[in-house]
């Protein structure tokens, strides 16, 4: 079972990293404790921090600020064949680490399914 | 033998395990967590009665005594009812394995975070927690839960980086990670001083203490899926406050400065995020503020998740007492224990509550929502019990905290404690009053009849009701009596003995 089997898309090869580094980083400190070493110590403290600035930085940040789509850059004055735009290039938000699309349904506090509010 | 960390490893196993199962069947993982969840309480409690703890070493910074496996005990349960309560409130979750995973591994590294003396180990708990429980906040999957999230990881971060500067600052002192007293005996005073503030506040960005509470608390715990919400706002801010004192204590075992800037950021963060809390119950986020969402609401979570700021102000209080009157700092670190078992119950219990109604209603704004009557069940109970807990009254837990703070503390103090209360009472009612007898403030149409009430949404809220009930009533009369029962006397002795186990290492 490789990581291409559990991990489908970026955001959930990010997952499988931030929580591998972090499970290695607390399992390694607890064991180097129970040995002594200080400098194996360390270095996965060390293990333990980088899990969260990855997660900040590549996951949670490219995610509120996305990578926006110039129209005028695909745009080639009629001249261009079908697809104008590709599916990759077209702007579809997704949750960092989860890697799926945001319940629209939810956005209000309330679920549009179950609910109709007429503000 | 590495007994002290065997309840950790076990929650490793079921971040493992639950996962791996949930790749074959979601009840499966359910399971795997629950009973690994419950073998782990087994064995932290098993250490706690059959063993004199003093027997247990001292793992490089690992050390089992009263006040750690005390924190412990009540992390892993707190952590062992969500799990419970996730079976219902997450059944729509489709990603079932990775959410048991992360819910394993962030009470994993809040219990090791709590058995812990070393500050270096201590971090990395720190750390560890925050990727998870950040990770756990995206479970919403709402635009504004990745805005909290953001918050979140960049607050924790400038804690974190706040700590690591306190971290080299201990090392060049003392030449130790260790929080042993023995080690700053010769520090000079200043930057023993200088090493408590950092700590203080470092770890204070994590407690949600004020101003950086405001920030990204109410954002994070109420954005959170609700199992979430009562692990972080009942037990991850109150073990990031435990390390505060801890810290403290070690490093300045008597030292007003300290005390007494631990004590004002603990008074300001009691009265602005009950007042906050009360404000939100009653007017929304228009008022209140510190909203992520894209419409402004009255939620139902955000109400407690601001009282979180109010309650860990009592924590800082407690601990900025024991600093400044140390002779008598084993009466204020016994409050700060009682404090924290009262309002991890009481949070958890009242983020339960909210999520029942959530759960049947489809419903976060308690300006939507239209009261659920007495189809709330035992509901409608455990919440006022949870509310007036928080609200100091007589015959609850909460009414221990106001004993505690008062047996010594200055009038100023009390008022702080009351006025806090009152805003916590009101904030308590108004939310009350809207779940059962609620009307929309706009027109509402529930397209799907109601849902049956989940046993397992139940099961944890009647629980940490009883326990709250039965505690806080024999407690109080205890308390009030000449002559306190047995069972009082018990507890204070008990109190008494982890109270000395925030600090020191033989407690």
């Amino acid at each position: 079972m490789g990581v291409s089997s559990i991990a489908k898309t970026p955001e959930q090869v990010a997952l499988i990293l931030a929580v591998a580094s972090l499970s290695v980083g607390i399992l390694g400190c607890i064991a180097a404790s129970v040995a002594g070493d200080f400098i194996v110590f360390f270095a996965f403290v060390e293990v333990t921090s980088i899990s969260m600035f990855f997660v900040l930085a590549l996951a949670l940040i490219s995610s509120v600020y996305p990578r926006r789509v110039k129209p005028e850059g695909v745009f080639f004055c009629g001249l261009g064949k079908p697809p104008y735009v590709y599916e990759e290039e077209v702007y579809q938000p997704r949750l960092p680490l989860l890697g799926e699309r945001f319940d629209e349904s939810l956005e209000g506090y309330y679920d549009r399914r179950a609910v109709k509010v007429e503000r | 033998m590495a007994w002290p960390a065997v309840p950790v490893l076990l929650l490793f196993a079921s971040a493992a395990l639950s996962y791996a199962a949930g790749r074959m069947h979601r009840v499966f993982s359910y399971y795997t967590a629950a009973a690994l969840f419950s073998a782990a309480l087994a064995v932290n409690s098993a250490l706690f009665f059959i063993e004199p703890v003093a027997a247990y070493p001292t793992i490089y910074g690992i050390h089992l005594n009263t006040a750690s496996l005390f924190v412990a005990e009540f992390t892993i349960a707190i952590g062992l009812l969500s799990c419970i309560y996730s079976y219902s409130y997450m059944s729509h979750e489709q990603r079932i394995g990775e959410y048991y995973l992360l819910l394993s591994l962030f009470v994993a590294t809040l219990a090791l975070m709590a058995l812990s003396f070393n500050i270096l180990l201590i971090y990395a708990s720190f750390e560890a927690s925050t990727v998870a429980g950040g990770i756990l906040i995206l479970f919403s999957r709402r635009r504004s839960s990745v805005r909290a999230a953001l918050r979140f990881f960049a607050m924790s971060i400038l804690g974190a980086l706040i700590i690591l500067a306190g971290i080299l600052l201990q090392h060049k002192l003392t030449g130790s990670f260790l929080l042993s007293p023995e080690l700053f005996k010769h520090v000079p005073y200043s930057m023993r001083v200088l090493l408590s503030c950092i700590y203080a506040i470092g770890f204070g960005v994590k407690v949600g203490v004020f101003p950086f509470g405001l920030v990204w608390l109410p954002p994070a715990h109420s954005e959170a899926p609700t199992p979430v919400s009562a692990l972080l706002s009942g037990v991850m801010v109150q073990v990031a406050a435990f390390a505060v004192a801890r810290a403290a204590l070690v490093i300045t075992p008597l030292s007003w400065e300290v005390g007494l800037l631990i004590i004002i950021l603990g008074v300001a963060s009691t009265i602005s995020g009950a007042l906050l809390a009360a404000v939100e119950a009653v007017a929304g986020s228009k008022w209140s503020r510190f909203h992520v969402g894209e419409v402004h609401i009255r939620g139902i979570k955000r109400i407690w998740a601001f009282s979180t700021v109010s309650e860990v102000g009592y924590l800082y209080i407690f601990t900025g007492l024991a600093l400044i009157f140390s002779k008598i700092s084993t009466i204020f670190l016994a409050g700060f224990l009682l404090h924290m078992l009262n309002h991890g119950m009481a949070k958890a219990l009242l983020f339960y509550d909210s999520g029942v109604v959530i759960k049947l209603r489809k419903v976060e704004d308690l300006n939507l929502l239209q009261g659920l009557g007495l189809r709330l069940g035992p509901h409608l109970l455990t919440y006022l019990i949870a509310g007036f807990s928080l609200s100091l009254i007589p015959g609850t837990m909460g009414f221990l905290t106001w004993r505690e703070l008062s047996s010594l503390a200055s009038p100023p103090l009390w008022l702080a404690a009351l006025v806090a209360a009152a805003f916590t009472f009101i904030a308590c009612l108004y939310s009350w009053k809207d779940c059962f007898l609620g009307k929309p403030k706009v027109k509402v149409e529930y397209l799907k009849p109601l849902e049956h009430l989940k046993p397992s949404l139940s099961i944890p809220s009647i629980l940490l009701a009883a326990v709250l009930v039965v505690l806080g009533v024999a407690l109080t009369i205890g308390s009030l009596h000449a002559n306190p029962t047995p069972f009082c006397e018990a507890v204070e002795k008990f109190m008494a003995e982890a109270a000395r186990g925030v600090y020191s290492m033989g407690g």
